[in-house]
């Protein structure tokens, strides 16, 4: 829920009980009060009755105006002093109205009688009534102003926490822009934006400075890889080596080789990532297939592999030496991972770019595919893997989207093209 | 023939005077930029190899330096830092060939001999072994005289190893240098490759010069 609704929903509620609670109160104190008033001129009316029959020892003339009614009742007994609030028909005889009434008894030369001295409560009533409609007006009123105040004023007053907001969402660590955050004149946003800009470019640092430090390092680690691999060369040289020395220094070789290759990927994958790159070179992505496909015809061919091509000739603009990266990765993997005798399918056309192949692997995970260091349990230690999460980079880099499909005991890779980058 | 080996590596730049000095190459090594410069002012080298990060400046300024003087030195580039962009630049300022770290000597020694034929023979080089004739230039290869057809493959490894020859060439750099890329399982392909070479080298009527050694590697010598 947004903290306005939050707010408001608040706000609102407690607007709105305590105007019916006044507004009760309200209508209970005026009506108390207007219903003392009442008998009180009831009293002075009951104090002329008393003074006039005093004076003149007659009863007055009973009397029946619009908001006064006095009339006289023979009594046997006499009746208590009382007041009441009741409903009486009106003078004209349609409907009741609400009344107040003193009833007290006078005396007469002997004769008991109930004197009855009433007065109309409608105009108190239409009084409660209109204070009612004037609460009701307020609460509306009031409903209004926030809906008003909510649309204008608090969608201004939160621009600065919305730009901020913004500005963390496109927030991206490896294209190197600073973030451009709006000055405020109200002290949380400002707090919040300098806490931000503290903490971006504390990120950002640390960034760069992991970054520098994979590239420095897998550069560092390319000299004592020369050596050793030099040193290595030299030893065999030796015409005193025995075949069991030989062997041990194969395993060298072929770990050194590991590792070279380990390394050369980490380096791309981190010269990927730092930009190093440039990506306005026109490429024949048919052509660099064709050339890759006769590189590894060979190895496709140990394995009795079936390629079939459907390849449109696409011109693309991009980084050569990327693209061919990409390709030779995915063919290697569909070449290696292939059964003997399997097949490989290869589609090229301006949409995009898909090889799929049969294997002995089972459907890999498609969340974890394109992970570094992401190998199926059942792979030998062969790849380094890295080929795919080269792949899943130089498509990010370029625009592309790369996806992982498994069906009939076909892998497919599918790539598809960032339309702009075609080139006519 | 005179190399310079300009790397401040100390190992690395005695392993390769070693390697090949066994190939009667006089290998001489700076390993700063200063003495670097001195070296390259004061002597004529048939190849240069040099190294770009180096203690006291950078290997592309003595680059520009050689041309600046119109030396006309072959210059191999060994880096470390295996970027195009070095490796443009340098192509650009007239090295002849780049070949980044970590390498097999076997192909440093392959291209040094390549880089010296192209300076000395404009590229139209006759390479002899014994009875074996390979012309670079036109890539035919011919034994006493009469040309066999190898294939392209079969060609570079011939190549490789009369660049090398004597000298015992790992599996890993063969495979190193007829493939770039890794490609695992490419063992058998080697051992596929060099068996149809030696075939065709014995039908017409070559020695056979190549050697098995235990499996690990091969050596193509005379001995």
């Amino acid at each position: 829920m947004k903290l306005l609704s939050k707010y408001n929903r608040v706000n609102i509620l407690a607007t709105i009980t305590v105007f019916i609670i006044g507004g009760i109160c309200y209508y209970f104190i005026l009506h108390v009060v207007l219903i003392k008033q009442l008998d009180k001129d009831l009293k002075i009316e009951e104090q002329e009755i008393n003074d006039y029959i005093k004076a003149n020892n007659i009863l007055p003339e009973a009397t029946n105006s619009k908001d006064q009614k006095i009339s006289f009742e023979p009594a046997e007994a006499v009746v208590d002093r009382k007041t009441l609030s009741v409903d009486i028909l009106n003078g004209k005889g349609d409907e009741y109205e609400p009344t107040r009434m003193l009833l007290f008894p006078v005396k007469v030369s002997g004769k008991i009688y109930t004197a009855t001295v009433s007065k109309s409560q409608q105009e108190t009533e239409d009084l409660v009534k209109l204070i009612a409609l004037f609460t009701l007006a307020m609460v509306i009123l009031l409903l209004l102003g926030l809906f008003i105040i909510n649309r204008f004023v608090f969608n201004k007053l939160w621009l600065p926490f919305n730009n901020t907001l913004n500005e963390l969402k496109q927030f991206n660590l490896s294209s190197g822009k600073s973030l451009n955050l709006k000055e405020s004149n109200i002290n949380e946003f400002e707090e919040l934006n300098s806490a931000v800009a503290v903490m971006s470019s504390r990120v950002v640092k640390e960034y760069e400075s992991v970054k520098s430090f994979t590239e420095n390092a897998s550069h560092e680690i390319q000299t004592p890889l020369a050596i050793i691999n030099s040193k290595l060369d030299v030893l065999i040289q030796d015409e005193n080596l025995s075949e069991f020395q030989m062997k041990q220094l194969q395993a060298v070789y072929d770990a050194l080789d590991r590792l070279s290759g380990l390394n050369q990927s980490l380096l791309l994958l981190t010269k990927m990532e730092n930009n190093q790159f440039v990506y306005d070179e026109e490429i024949l992505l048919n052509e660099l297939i064709k050339d890759r496909l006769v590189q590894f015809a060979e190895l496709a061919g140990d394995k009795k592999l079936v390629i079939r091509e459907d390849i449109q000739p696409v011109k693309i603009s991009g980084n050569k030496q990327l693209l061919d990266i990409l390709i030779s990765n995915l063919l290697n993997n569909a070449i290696r991972y292939n059964v003997p005798g399997g097949g490989i399918t290869i589609k090229l056309d301006a949409a995009g770019l898909s090889v799929s192949n049969s294997s002995f692997l089972p459907a890999l995970d498609e969340g974890k595919v394109f992970q570094k260091f992401y190998r199926h349990a059942d792979t030998k230690q062969e790849g380094n893997g890295l080929g795919l999460s080269i792949v899943k980079q130089v498509c990010s880099i370029a625009g592309y989207t790369v996806r992982y499909s498994f069906g009939n005991n076909q892998h497919e890779f599918n790539i598809s093209f960032n339309t702009n980058q075609l080139a006519k | 023939m005179k190399i310079l080996i300009i790397e401040d590596e100390k190992a690395l730049a005695e392993s390769i005077a070693d390697y090949l000095e066994g190939e009667d190459y006089i290998c001489e090594t700076a390993s700063d930029f200063k003495s670097a410069i001195e070296k390259t002012e004061l002597f004529d080298y048939d190849c240069i190899l040099l190294d770009i990060g180096l203690p006291g400046g950078s290997g592309l300024q003595i680059l520009q330096e050689l041309k600046a003087n119109n030396k006309t030195d072959g210059v191999l580039i060994i880096s470390a830092k295996n970027s195009l962009d070095d490796k443009v630049k340098g192509l650009l300022l007239g090295a002849d060939d780049y070949l980044s770290k970590p390498f097999h000597l076997s192909e440093l020694s392959a291209r040094i001999s390549a880089i010296i034929r192209r300076k000395n023979f404009g590229g139209a080089n006759l390479l002899k072994f014994n009875e074996i004739e390979i012309d670079t230039a036109a890539k035919t290869v011919s034994v006493n005289n009469k040309p066999i057809v190898l294939t392209k493959k079969e060609y570079e490894l011939l190549l490789y190893f009369i660049s090398n020859k004597g000298r015992v060439i790992s599996k890993n750099a063969i495979a190193g240098h007829l493939w770039e890329d890794d490609m695992s399982g490419s063992y058998d392909f080697i051992y596929t490759h060099i068996k149809n070479l030696r075939k065709k080298l014995l039908e017409a009527g070559a020695n056979d010069y190549l050697k098995s050694i235990y499996g690990m590697g091969y050596k193509f010598t005379g001995q």
